[in-house]
């Protein structure tokens, strides 16, 4: 068992399918047909488990269908490699800069893409049901969870995980994913990912276009000093706090104002989204935390003890206090537990899907033993960094007082007490939240309130820092471009601070499907894409060109840094492959498939993976 | 059951018939809309089961009909349900929105309309004068002028730059608490200004160009010229031919409140004040179905009554078009 999704299905193709069926199947409506008995087959038989057998989902969605039938059918004599389809967001005006060049680029290989663009949630939509066509184009944003390997090898390459947008199935691969998920040895688990990191990278399945955009913040300087900066989320980051514990006024003002765009959209930890949620956990202690460097540290749980690969002792820190008085103790964290376990489907659930009970071991030590369903990897790095506690006094009765049933989404709280190092203060919605420092806190912050204020705008932002009416932007997901710390940099009291990050943007071509089952056609594809124009035009120099196809990114404490290097961006060399793979070209200019009878092509296309892998996934029609 | 009831009853179902036809649009307009809320507000890595168990709690898993049944009832009730991420309900959340909204749009309204009658009426009344061809000139500048840009243009000027005025909110950080506490301060006017300044930049323009060209059709006729023979002073003749130029502004009024309301969405995200219009926008990008159609619903229903009233009103002041 790994940590794995099994999808979501869109209500509106839902709502369509309903219809047909209404007037007697698709066909009446034009509509795709589902597909035939036994049309389409997996190399090894337990991928069923998500092609045939998941809800509504591929080989039962009449879309998916009707997108992969042609690509897993034989190309005729003469047949030209089809035309490539890109889908990305309106709003990531990036992205489709450097797709354009890429798409002109390739065009002098014969290769013809049809770049389309759509809304953030038609986006959201189709790459959830796999129509997006022939590439996922996806960048990362950091959050502390996603430091952990798993997080994107797993959701983004995993055989059976939905996010595998590209739909490839490498079984080394895949073994490795299993294996280090259940590696409760952190050096063990660390050449586990690092080992599959380099079939990842060797089997040219995925292709990183640029590591970055760079973190690149600004601070108002004249008022503070001593700002923090952590490792791929810079200074200003509610994920990763340290400024916020840290910094020193330099004026008598003691308020760390920070400008943030999103709204503050519920105070219930549990309901809450990613911005909230951070905030959340500046409230509620989380059992463990990481440093700068991105190095677990202890939090509200002193320390820990592995009793077994798949059992842990939690010891909790003694002498914390909630924010209303009383103490934390270990009821509460085992409270916290059952809580989540008996109801909580969203946010937590991904942190503890893997429990399986608790029990309190030294109720006077405040000792919680923990026991997880399986060998556990991810206990450091997941399961303590997610996890916070709840006030046993506040929530046990909390969900029949408010008549909200078994659904802890609807639970209100409208003043969060915790044990963080922030108490709860003021609260605008959308428009202000005061954190006020708790001094008895054990990370003794040296600010006294942290100040959040909503402004939806860039340009807002800009102009507010500026004039000196907020100290830095929240950087969860708002960084500056080069061009704008130019403009700050000017303006003065404003010091410009530069992060190492550990950020990416990637593409993932659909190597279940033709033309990418073609290891020598995604070679040559690969040698398409001019790299630096993305990190030195479109990025304004603030990106690093990728030194190797993985997610874990140089910096990243789980890179492997031995990986094979990104082919360069070479058109010759991309058109030798080619032709030596027996691809021509039409007169048109169009790339052509080789001939039905070339064996090698044939041999290439249904292995999918590079010589000495075994492919699990989907097998061509025919 | 005299005329004027039975004009007023006929207009009350006309417009319960439009609401249901907006209802019934927007309805359609959501279930076509892509993207599934629980994408973005259930964590990936659920299994289907749980996925199913949230949408089920949500009602998006019964048949569209029922759906469609559920939401009229509900939408006539006034029963918005509960935003799917901010743990409120809609009505509460609405109220607080609109509350603000208003509190942004009704002072620029005020102004505009005693403002803009003013002007307009000295502009018809002084035809052919430097101060009539700078009014229509200016008038037409400013409603060409995109708000968003004017906007972005003070912002930048007067608060960035200059630092006279605070660069948005409702309220300084820290400010007064609750609704009436906010908007009975002086630090509230002083956030009021500049997205108020904006607003009736551009609001002001209509009715000093339907007031000047209304004047413009009195100042010709007989009463004017009975008024004057009466002896009557000019500054006197100038008041009662405002008067009879007012009739056209009374039904603009709801046009331009539709405007405003409109209008107000951009300002509002610029000025980060936390009305309706931001509210809306954010749903929609959320996929926050509740608010957004709450949010539509109110809007519409604004607008509706106010040509409602204006209809009611016309019908009062003027006898012809009963």
């Amino acid at each position: 068992m790994t940590q794995q999704d099994n999808g979501s299905r869109p209500i509106a193709r839902r709502a369509l399918l309903r219809l047909a069926a209404a007037f007697r199947g698709a066909g009446s409506l034009g509509l795709p047909a589902l597909a035939a008995e036994g049309e389409f087959v997996v190399a090894d038989p337990r991928y069923d488990a998500l092609y045939q057998k998941t809800g509504t989902y591929y080989t039962k969605d009449p879309q998916w269908v009707s997108w992969t039938r042609p690509r897993l059918t034989w190309p005729q004599a003469g047949e030209k490699v089809p035309e490539l389809t890109v889908t990305i967001p309106t709003v990531q005006t990036n992205w489709l800069d450097a797709w354009r060049k890429f798409a002109a680029d390739a065009g002098k290989l014969g290769l013809q893409y049809n770049i389309q663009q759509v809304s953030e949630a038609r986006w959201l939509d189709m790459i959830g049901v796999h129509t997006h066509g022939d590439v996922e184009v996806h960048s990362a944003i950091l959050r502390p969870e996603r430091v952990d390997p798993a997080e994107w090898l797993t959701s983004r390459a995993y055989g059976l995980d939905r996010r595998n947008y590209g739909e490839w199935v490498n079984e080394q691969f895949d073994a490795l994913i299993e294996a280090q998920v259940a590696e409760s040895d952190p050096d063990k688990r660390l050449k586990l990912v690092q080992d599959a990191q380099r079939i990842l990278a060797d089997d040219l399945y995925i292709t990183q276009l640029g590591w970055g955009p760079g973190v690149i913040e600004a601070y108002n300087s004249a008022a503070w000093d001593g700002v923090v900066q952590t490792r791929g989320f810079g200074i200003g980051s509610f994920n990763a706090f340290h400024t916020f514990l840290r910094a020193r006024p330099k004026t008598a003002r003691r308020k760390f104002i920070v400008g943030i765009h999103s709204l503050l959209e519920t105070t219930s930890i549990i309901a809450a989204g990613n911005n909230m949620r951070a905030i959340g956990r500046m409230i509620y202690d989380r059992l463990a935390y990481m440093d700068e460097n991105l190095k677990i540290i202890p939090w509200a749980a002193e320390s820990w003890t592995r009793v077994d690969d798949r059992t842990w002792d939690i010891k909790l820190r003694p002498g914390m206090m909630f924010h209303d008085g009383k103490p934390v103790t270990i009821d509460d964290l085992q409270f916290t537990f059952e809580f989540m376990l008996k109801y909580e489907r969203g946010n937590f659930w991904t942190a503890n899907q893997f429990l399986r009970k608790t029990e309190i071991k030294d109720a006077a030590n405040g000792i919680l033993r923990a026991s997880f369903k399986q060998p556990y990897g991810q206990f450091e790095s997941y399961f303590l960094q997610l996890n916070v506690i709840l006030p046993k006094h506040i929530w046990q009765n909390i969900m029949a007082e408010q008549g909200v049933g078994d659904d802890p989404m609807r639970v209100r709280i409208d003043k969060p007490i915790g044990s963080g190092p922030f108490r709860f203060g003021r609260y605008r919605k959308d428009a202000e939240l005061q954190l006020i420092a708790d001094k008895t806190h054990f990370s003794k912050p040296s600010v006294d309130e942290v100040w959040a204020v909503v402004t939806p705008s860039i340009d807002g932002l800009l102009g507010r820092l500026q004039s000196g009416d907020i100290d830095l932007i929240e950087s969860s997901d708002t960084h500056l471009t080069p061009s704008q710390a130019k403009q700050l940099a000017d303006s003065p009291g404003l010091t410009i601070v530069r992060t190492p990050d550990l950020n990416w943007l990637h593409g993932v071509p659909r190597a279940s499907n033709m033309p990418w089952r073609d290891y020598e056609f995604r070679r040559a594809w690969h040698h398409s894409i001019d790299r630096e124009f993305l990190v030195k035009v479109v990025w304004e120099g603030a990106g690093r060109i990728p030194l190797g196809n993985t997610f874990l990114v140089e910096g990243n404490p789980w890179n492997n840094p031995d990986l094979p290097p990104v082919p360069a961006f070479d058109l010759d060399k991309a058109r030798d492959i080619l032709k030596a793979a027996g691809y021509s070209w039409a007169e048109d200019g169009r790339l052509v498939y080789p001939p039905p009878t070339d064996e090698n092509f044939r041999r290439r296309v249904q292995r999918v993976c590079k010589d000495g892998y075994k492919w699990g996934g989907l097998q061509m029609i025919g | 059951m005299t005329h004027l009831a039975h004009a007023a009853l006929r207009r009350l179902l006309l417009l319960a018939l439009t609401m249901w036809c907006i209802l019934s649009i927007m309805f359609a307009l959501f279930k076509l809309l892509p993207g599934d809320p629980t994408s973005i507000f259930v964590d990936n890595n659920m299994p289907m089961e749980m996925i199913e168990h949230q949408k089920q709690l949500w009602g998006l898993n019964d048949p569209w009909w029922l759906q469609y049944l559920h939401y009229i009832v509900n939408m006539a009730l006034f029963r918005f349900g509960d935003s799917f991420f901010q743990n409120q309900t809609v009505s509460e959340i609405l109220a607080e929105k609109v509350a603000n909204t208003c509190a942004m749009i009704v002072p620029a309204l005020v102004v505009s309309v005693v403002l803009g009658t003013v002007v307009g009426a000295l502009a018809g009344w002084r035809r052919g004068s430097r101060f009539e061809q700078a009014t229509v000139t200016g008038s037409l500048l400013l409603h060409s002028a995109p708000s968003f840009f004017v906007g972005i243009l003070v912002l930048m000027v007067f608060s960035y730059k200059l630092g006279w005025l605070p660069p948005g909110g409702m309220v300084s950080l820290g400010g007064p608490e609750g609704f009436w506490g906010m908007i009975t301060s002086g630090d509230y006017l002083r956030h009021l200004l500049l997205p108020g300044l904006v607003l009736v930049s551009r609001e002001i323009t209509g009715p000093i160009l339907l007031v000047r060209s209304s004047m413009l059709e009195i100042k010709g006729s007989d009463f004017v010229d009975i008024l004057r023979a009466k002896g009557l002073t000019e500054g006197r003749i100038l008041v009662h031919a405002t008067r009879n130029a007012l009739l056209p502004l009374v039904t603009y009024i709801a046009v331009m409140t539709g405007l405003l309301l409109q209008g107000q969405v951009l300002l509002e995200i610029i000025f980060a004040w936390p009305g309706i219009g931001r509210e809306l926008v954010t749903a929609l990008g959320d996929l926050d179905y509740p608010v957004a159609q709450g949010a539509l619903y109110v809007m519409a229903l604004v607008i509706l009554l106010l040509n409602l009233l204006a209809d009611m009103l016309y019908g009062l002041i003027d006898p012809r078009s009963r």
